[in-house]
């Protein structure tokens, strides 16, 4: 490995994998700054209507569109994938880097690419699309939704780039995994968090040509008048050229990608979080072999229920049937990793440590947005609550509150290997509360706003009769807590950068842990990850409080006691 | 610690909540009161797996938590814990499952015996139509649609002649009658939600789409739009009013029907008609044209100035500038809508090619809203 | 609660196969390739799934194919046996073959796409415009986006043929390009039978 010399290789044009996993988590946590910003205005608008003078319904929908797009995809997908996949993989199957550094390297600047595109959509003539983040046709490209002039084409060219992007990393990423670990890492010795990545990588890969088929596809109709997704319509008074385009095979096709992009976030925030669970609760993860099968089961399952998000589209209703059960299957893994996340702390010597009070958070929030998910599944229930409030308070909770409560977690988990220091407790814990218990506050009410029956992507409530004044209520003090929320987490962010340059020298190894990312032989790791020996693996990655040892873990480059030549027994 | 009795009260606040809440389903008003039933099934079941894991939870942090010298047990799997487990979760979803997909059966067969109507949805607001004396609704199509034509029915379709149509959003249904629901866009999509009848179903151009329930109790009850469809998608607004069938017998007779709605617009020339006719097909034209879409007619904020008050107004525009609103202006908005933009409003309204007619009536509907408008009688012209 | 006891599969049987091979670039290479294979292969697949999903909205008119569409698929085809002819050269160390071989593959992949723009120059002066007949507008976009396929492994093509014909430096690398273009024009053209097959019956 030559070592980089100047700053532009060693920190921009870098194929270091870790130097693009900071790269990637950046513009990931830069784009989301957006997002939450975006989210205070409409909820100000919703708390509080009229208070904020330049949202106009116009503004509420692009509001509203950006805040879902940027969450899900540019802030959620790519710093899990990019972010957490780039920085751990190699580290975690003891590879040198990715397999591919230079297509790495693509990747980001790709991914960089894309998330300019779509910021330049804000100043486009129009502004940016409003037509949810769905982008369903026909509205998405007719007068009467905001940004259909070039709002729009941004939108779509942006996230043909961030696919082009993501299939670059996980070609990578599936490619290391499979061929680039090291002596003993077995499949079944990698730690859950590379099991998670590596099939949320690999639904990536299968998931997104989906969405680029469906945004190819609209951006035909759009530009040059095909008729893919676009019946005759008379718009405004207008007939159009359009003619026998069938818009719900567009969400057939966005679906499809949709159902299992909430997995390939879902997934790496599983594997994560059990690591977590697992190193601070000092014990290995409970039922290791049934939550890879889990992981692999939600993987497989996750592209046959794509239909639940159509049961009142005007598809055949009889899909109906087999969408609901294929959807309440689901929650059968997924309850497993539930019961054996808790199952892990029981006779644990639970160390409530920052990451490990965001770990176990976690369990809670997604507890209750797992729950909702079978009200939703199933398609009976579904119908009175689908596009209401408890649609958005249940996949905020699921795929909103519970992963970045992982993330949060996960930084401060490895931010101590990244930059060799530790994060500040007291700002963390204080950022903690405040998120944990505001998110509650937000989210679990809002449920009943939805069995109320308000309809979601409202700009305002205005005379409705069956809404009463409680429930207008309710949502300004939803309002209020999530700007509590939204503000609370300048703490985190202040303490990134405080503790970089003051934050406790952590050392190598600051929380015990066996796996391998914390037995390099620098920290922070440098180019190529382990000097001139590549590590050994002798043992899976949670043999924590093995009875036998001193020590209450054993890393997985420590041999077993029989490989060892007598005389050495510990 | 914090941690376990914060989850503790997490877990009696939310159990108080529940029981206390002022915010559940409106009361319902459809035969769907089984829907109801799931929801209250589905809720007791996962409430219970809620408790309980939290109290797990709390518990284990309470009894495990790091204390000197503790150390963890070492257990790697439980093959017959995990199992059973399994199992429990997959009974309580077919727990849920059963009865869900046994309702739903019900929901997707609809009655021989359902009468049926049809909704039109468009940007944003609601139209219907039911069958005529045939009972059978004529053949429809949005390549058909027309400024006078605004149903899109097929003109030579015979089952079409008779069809009533409504051209507000208002619609009657007979109690305890079932109905077939029938669902067509115009535009873009739409849902039809009526919360107190639990059904919903989105309006997809180019299809028709449907679901069934039986109205059950009286009332007046509002039609919201549940798919998002654009800046106005939050003011789409209907009403269903579900009455004895007496009255919406007489009710329906007062619909216009296709043929005689036909006979109505072949106007060339409005020097022959009266303000006050001129007024009644501007609002018509305007209700067709879904001007009133984006113009409320009660001053109430909509994506296009209110017509409420605006003749005779001094309208200031985007470029600083002021224009008096009257009948030259009006006309030039209409056809031409972005050359002259109001002030806080986007240039989004489509040109409307209208014929002079056209203009005439819609202009007097405007200036019948306005009391600042000139003598009414006079310059129809 | 049972009792702790060890870990049973792991301890018992740790996988004592260290013998994880030391990937070559080859190896790692082709395994990117067979996972782009399969991300593009869906693609295509989803394309063929939204065309028969389509076609049966009722506008539908069947396209005429035009005669020339298998003269371009002789083309890819030919193409792809000489890109065969080059790969089994490299690997039996005939390498004088090699060059010509690469040279012939890249030129029929070349005049297919000429080929493929003839088409589209005579589906327009006959009417079928992208805007038209769904199944038209099909057509231009699935031709079209298979094409632009072909075009970015022409750029990979000229890249590897270039450093056989300077008399590769390394030897090694050269033979990295040779592999993975000749399997990228056999998924191509495998890619092309089955689209052609789809828009050539309906």
């Amino acid at each position: 490995m030559n070592e980089p010399q100047s700053f532009w290789t060693k920190y921009v044009w870098s194929q270091d994998h870790k130097v693009i996993a900071v790269q990637y988590s950046i513009t990931a946590i830069v784009a989301g700054i957006v997002a939450l910003v975006l989210s205070v205005l409409m909820r100000m608008q919703l708390g509080f209507p009229d208070s904020v003078p330049f949202m106009d319904s116009e503004a509420y929908y692009q509001a509203m569109t950006l805040h879902g797009m940027i969450m899900v995809i540019y802030l959620l997908t790519a710093l899990f994938l990019g972010g957490f996949g780039n920085y751990m993989i190699p580290l975690m199957v003891g590879a040198r880097d990715m397999v591919f550094p230079y297509l790495n390297m693509l990747s980001y600047w790709f991914y960089l690419l894309s998330v300019i595109v779509l910021m330049a959509s804000f100043f486009v003539p129009g502004g940016p699309t409003g037509a949810g983040w769905t982008l369903y046709p026909p509205q998405a490209i007719l007068t009467g939704t905001p940004g259909t002039d070039w709002g729009i084409i941004t939108m779509l060219i942006s996230l043909a780039i961030f696919i082009v992007a993501a299939t670059m990393g996980g070609l990578n990423y599936v490619t290391t995994v499979l061929q680039a670990r090291c002596r003993g890492m077995t499949l079944m010795r990698m730690p859950l968090t590379v099991w998670g990545i590596f099939v949320a990588t690999i639904m990536a890969l299968l998931a997104f040509p989906a969405l680029f088929v469906s945004a190819v596809m609209m951006l035909f109709d759009k530009l040059l008048g095909t008729s893919f997704f676009m019946p005759a319509v008379v718009s405004m008074g207008q007939a159009l050229d359009y003619d026998g385009g069938s818009p719900v095979l567009f969400q057939h096709l966005f679906w499809f990608f949709g159902h299992p992009e909430v997995y390939i976030v879902a997934l790496p925030a599983f594997g994560i979080v059990s690591d977590l669970i697992s190193v601070h609760a000092r014990k290995n993860i409970f039922g290791f072999r049934m939550m890879v099968w889990a992981i692999v089961f939600i993987g497989v399952l996750s592209f046959v229920v794509w239909a639940h998000h159509m049961y009142v589209s005007g598809m055949n209703p009889y899909f109906g049937f087999f969408f609901a059960i294929t959807t309440l299957v689901i929650a059968v893994p997924t309850a497993i990793k539930v019961y054996n996340w808790v199952l892990t702390l029981w006779r644990g010597d639970i160390h409530l440590t920052v990451p490990m009070l965001y770990a176990i958070a976690f369990i809670s929030t997604f507890v209750i947005g797992g729950l909702t998910g079978l009200f939703l599944g199933n398609v009976i229930v579904d119908i009175p609550l689908s596009d209401t409030y408890f649609v958005v308070a249940h996949f905020h909770m699921v795929m909103g509150v519970s992963p970045i409560l992982v993330i949060f977690g996960a930084i401060y988990h490895w931010y101590p290997k990244i930059t060799g220091r530790m994060l500040n407790d007291t700002i963390g814990k204080t950022h903690f509360w405040i998120t944990f218990i505001g998110t509650y506050a937000i989210y679990f009410p809002m449920h009943y706003l939805g069995i109320l029956g308000m309809p979601r992507r409202y700009y305002a409530y205005e005379n409705y009769e069956f809404i009463p004044q409680s429930a207008h209520d309710l949502n300004s003090f939803i309002s209020a807590m999530a700007i509590v929320v939204a503000v609370a987490q300048v703490l985190y962010i202040y303490n990134l950068f405080w503790s970089y340059w003051k934050g406790k020298e952590a050392g190598p190894n600051p929380w015990g842990a066996t796996s391998l990312e914390w037995q390099t032989p620098q920290t922070p790791p440098v180019h190529g990850n382990w000097g001139e020996k590549l590590p050994e693996v002798h043992r899976w990655a949670y043999d924590y409080s093995v009875p036998g040892y001193d020590e209450d873990f054993v890393p997985q480059t420590q041999p077993q006691p029989e490989d060892r030549p007598a005389g050495e027994m510990a | 610690m914090p941690l376990a009795i914060a989850l503790i009260l997490i877990v009696v606040l939310s159990v108080l909540f529940q029981v206390f809440t002022p915010w559940w389903s409106t009361p319902v008003a459809s035969n769907w009161g089984h829907i109801d039933d799931t929801l209250v099934i589905t809720g007791l079941i996962t409430g219970v797996v809620f408790i309980a894991v939290n109290i797990f939870i709390a518990v284990a942090i309470i009894r495990y938590r790091h204390r000197e010298g503790h150390k963890a047990d070492y257990q790697p799997e439980n093959k017959k814990l995990e199992w059973t487990l399994i199992g429990l979760t997959t009974l309580g979803i077919v727990g849920m499952l059963a009865p869900g997909l046994f309702v739903y059966s019900e929901f997707v067969d609809v009655p021989e015996e359902a009468d049926h109507f049809e909704v039109v949805g468009q940007q944003w607001q609601w139209s219907f139509r039911f069958p005529g004396e045939d009972g059978v609704l004529g053949h429809a199509d949005n390549r058909f649609i027309t400024p006078d034509n605004p149903f899109g029915l097929k003109p030579d379709d015979p089952n079409g002649a008779d069809d009533r149509l409504v051209l507000s959003n208002e619609v009657h249904l007979p109690l305890n009658r079932p109905v077939k629901v029938l669902m067509r866009s115009k535009d873009v999509l739409h849902d039809f939600y009526v919360p107190q009848f639990r059904a919903k179903m989105d309006l997809v151009p180019g299809t028709v789409s449907y679901f069934w329930f039986t109205p059950t109790r009286p009332g007046q009850f509002e039609i919201l739009c549940a798919e998002l469809c654009g800046v106005g998608h939050y003011n789409m607004r209907g009403k269903v009013v579900v009455e004895t069938e007496r009255a919406y017998r007489e009710w329906m007779a007062g619909l216009p029907t296709f043929a005689k709605l036909q006979e109505g617009t072949t106007l060339t020339d409005s020097s022959d008609l009266s303000f006050e006719e001129l007024v009644e097909q501007g609002r018509q034209l305007s209700q067709a044209q879904g001007c009133i879409g984006c113009h409320s007619l009660d001053g109430s904020p909509t994506p296009g100035p209110t017509w409420l008050n605006l003749y005779g107004k001094q309208e200031e525009l985007a470029d600083g500038s002021s224009v008096l609103v009257d009948d030259g202006y009006l006309r030039e908005a209409i056809v031409n809508p972005n050359s002259q933009i109001v002030k806080g409003f986007a240039p989004m309204m489509p040109p409307y090619p209208f014929t002079d007619v056209q203009l005439d009536a819609t202009v007097a509907f405007i200036k019948s809203l306005s009391d600042k408008a000139p003598n009414q009688e006079g310059d129809t012209q | 609660m049972s009792e702790p006891k060890a870990y049973p599969s792991l301890e018992e049987n740790p996988v004592r196969d260290f013998s994880l091979p030391t990937p070559t670039d080859l190896t790692l290479a082709r395994g990117g390739l067979r996972m782009l294979f399969a991300v593009l292969g869906v693609m295509f697949a989803l394309f063929a799934v939204a065309y028969s999903m389509r076609m049966h909205m009722g506008d539908w008119q069947v396209l005429v194919d035009p005669w020339q569409l298998w003269l371009n698929t002789a083309m890819l085809i030919a193409g792809s046996v000489a890109m065969e002819i080059a790969r089994q050269s490299w690997r039996r160390g005939r390498t004088q073959w090699v060059g010509p071989a690469l040279l012939i593959g890249g030129g029929f992949a070349v005049v297919f796409l000429a080929g493929q723009l003839w088409v589209w120059s005579m589906l327009t002066s006959e009417g079928y415009l992208v805007n038209g007949n769904p199944a038209t507008s099909f057509f231009y976009l699935i031709t079209g986006l298979h094409g632009l396929h072909i075009v970015v492994g022409l750029g990979f093509w000229a890249y590897g043929t270039g450093k056989v014909l300077r008399g590769a430096e390394s030897a090694q690398r050269a033979g990295v390009s040779i592999e993975l273009c000749s399997s990228y024009w056999h998924f191509l053209l495998v890619v092309w039978l089955g689209l052609f097959a789809l828009l050539a019956n309906t």
